[in-house]
């Protein structure tokens, strides 16, 4: 319970460095949204001047952060200059559709990754391993925008998908309709995602049950004369399970950010698209949420996986007696 | 040995182990491990297999454990040829031969609780109620001197001394005729060390094991053994009673393990009551 308590401290502090960091660089970022504001020569210099007083951008920058850490408090995370909006509820919208797509997506990966490395292992050298380590190589180094294109092309052609967006204009049925129609859009960029993620995760995989199958204890299994079912998968698969485990973190940490460019190429609107614009408008609160946002992702899926090893690991869990 | 049974435990003839070294890069060679060993060990025996470092001792071992497939030769166990069953009644044949290495504790899976790891084994036997495979841990454990209260630990919880008990306690789970002890007492503490000598002797009485020992220390293996057979580049060279091998080596590389007990070969040989087990 200690060790769990340390990391969720450890967590906070972190999150609280980072906000720390966005406002000072964003601070020194030369421009904001209302100097832009200053070229439209429709809008007075007064209306400005309100406005500033309003943000609260007439204030040094400590009096602005600690302004923007009191709205963080009451759940704003501080306030859009475009769309004159809170920025939690803005940002929690956009990014339900991308956990919409990425979960899922991380999730199938997963399962493909998992049985898929065990099995090339367990082949290691052989052909089903040969084919793949190749299969997997090959979509390594392909870019995923190439991927995302030939299977968008793919779909335009066999009119199987649809080839971008989140929903169809025209459908608004009921329940399951909109499910349905929602998968329908779902499963090109869902697909394109989860092959682009899996040759990482079939290799950490993969490496990670070679070294547990070459270990002495899984010599020792060998030994007792089980079936090498068992062997694979209670075995080699619990002594592999750390860094996998460690590796699952990461991808959840990655979660909104391994979508962009699949975002912007299948026109799913996700954070990705918002983020951009945030960045090009000078949109100063909207991408500080948006990068406290993607931090306190990284953070849980750190913690999840931190989690898992406790109570996967007995060598975490409990410590060396004496 | 009893004349009853005149056939030997383990007849292992003509066997010989290749390693196929180099990549992919480099020129391939072979490095002949093994090379025509003959070797009989009979039941209820006490040998010791000692050699210098990379004479093939651990490689015999492994191709008798089912560990490594030798190149050819033959490996009897109980008159039947190991290498020509099916895999069934190979996978069958090898509990009765169980190895034990140096490294006890790389040899438990962290993964699994003492009792896990105890419970294995008899997972593909399919004899007995559970709490019949219960009462068997409790007695291999007693059987090796630890307390049943370890059943509940993991093996990062366990000292040196008491995870090699507990992976000879697997190993006794299996019921094995012979036991091949490779290095297994190497880097313990001395009082540890006798300790576990101790269990092994007693165990040897209780169940009419057979040991086979395999060690670079020709002093250590003198004071448990009693038979010495030694290594030297893959071949058997000299096969003595403990008490032959220390008063007349026949092969250089005897002479040059015996140079080699700090102490002296003599003091040893001469103590007259030179503990056996
Ligand atoms: N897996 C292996 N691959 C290649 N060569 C090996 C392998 N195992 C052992 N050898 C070689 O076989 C020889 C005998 O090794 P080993 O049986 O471990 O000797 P010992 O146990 O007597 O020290 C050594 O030359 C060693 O390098
Ligand atoms: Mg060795």
């Amino acid at each position: 319970m200690k060790y769990l308590l340390r990391r969720l401290l450890h967590s906070l502090a972190v999150l609280f460095g980072i906000s720390l960091l966005s406002f000072l660089f964003a601070g020194m970022a030369p421009g904001t949204y209302l100097d832009e504001m200053q070229l439209n020569p429709q809008i007075s210099p007064a209306t400005i001047a309100v406005l500033r007083a309003q943000y609260g951008m007439d204030r040094p920058l400590p009096v602005r952060y600690l302004r923007w850490l009191n709205s963080v408090a009451h759940g704003d995370w501080g306030y859009s200059f475009a769309y004159n909006l809170p920025v939690a509820p803005l940002i929690w919208r956009r990014a339900k559709n991308t956990l919409w797509l990425t979960l899922p997506a991380t999730l199938l990966a997963w399962l493909v990754a998992i049985p898929l490395g065990v099995f090339a292992a367990n082949q290691s050298g052989r052909w089903g391993d040969r084919i793949a380590e190749a299969g997997t190589s090959t979509i390594l180094v392909v870019p995923d925008l190439i991927l995302a294109l030939a299977l968008m092309i793919a779909a335009v052609h066999t009119r199987t998908f649809p080839a971008g967006g989140m929903s169809s204009v025209n459908v608004q049925k009921g329940r399951i309709a909109d499910i349905h129609d929602l998968l329908w859009h779902l499963t090109l960029p869902l697909i394109t995602l989860a092959l682009g993620i899996l040759p990482v995760f079939f290799r950490h995989v993969r490496a990670g049950m070679l070294e547990a199958l070459a270990s002495p204890s899984l010599q020792a299994a060998r030994a007792l004369g089980l079936p090498p079912s068992r062997i694979l998968f209670k075995h080699a698969l619990r002594l592999a399970a750390n860094p996998v485990l460690s590796l699952f973190g990461l991808s959840m940490a990655s979660l909104l950010s391994s979508s962009l460019l699949i975002e912007v190429v299948m026109s799913w609107p996700g954070l990705g698209a918002m983020l951009l614009e945030a960045i090009l408008a000078r949109d100063l609160y909207l991408v500080i949420g948006a990068v406290m946002f993607s931090t306190l992702l990284l953070l849980a899926g750190n913690l999840i996986a931190d989690l898992m090893l406790y109570t996967m690991d007995p060598r975490i869990r409990i410590g060396p007696s004496q | 040995m009893s004349n009853s049974e005149p056939q030997p435990l383990v007849s292992i003839r003509r066997l010989s182990k290749r390693y196929v070294q180099g990549s992919l890069w480099s020129k391939r060679f072979e490095i002949s491990a093994l090379k025509n060993v003959d070797l009989e060990v009979a039941t209820g025996s006490n040998l010791a297999l000692v050699g210098e470092s990379g004479s093939g001792k651990s490689t015999l071992a492994k191709c008798l454990a089912g560990f490594e497939e030798p190149s050819s030769g033959e490996i009897c166990f109980e008159g039947r040829n190991l290498l020509a069953l099916g895999a069934k009644q190979r996978a069958r044949t090898r509990r009765s031969i169980q190895l034990i290495f140096q490294d006890a504790a790389s040899s438990l899976n962290p993964g699994f609780t003492a009792e896990d790891i105890l419970l294995e084994p008899m997972v593909i036997q399919e004899e007995g109620a559970p709490e019949e495979r219960k009462r068997r841990c409790v007695e291999v454990l007693e059987q090796v001197g630890l307390a049943r209260l370890l059943l509940r630990r993991w093996p990062h919880e366990l000292s040196g001394g008491q995870r090699q008990r507990l992976v000879i306690a697997r190993a006794l789970i299996m019921k094995p005729r012979i036991l091949i002890l490779d290095e297994a007492l190497t880097g313990l503490d001395l009082s540890i060390q006798a300790q576990i000598v101790e269990i092994l002797r007693q165990l040897r009485k209780a169940h009419g094991l057979t040991y086979l020992y395999v060690s670079h220390n020709l002093g250590l293996m003198g004071a448990i053994a009693e038979e010495i057979a030694v290594m030297h580049e893959g071949k058997i060279v000299e096969r003595q009673s403990v008490q032959q091998i220390f008063r007349s080596p026949q092969h250089p590389a005897t002479s040059a393990l015996l140079a080699a007990i700090p102490g002296g070969s003599l003091a040893f040989v001469s103590r007259p009551e030179r503990p056996t087990i």
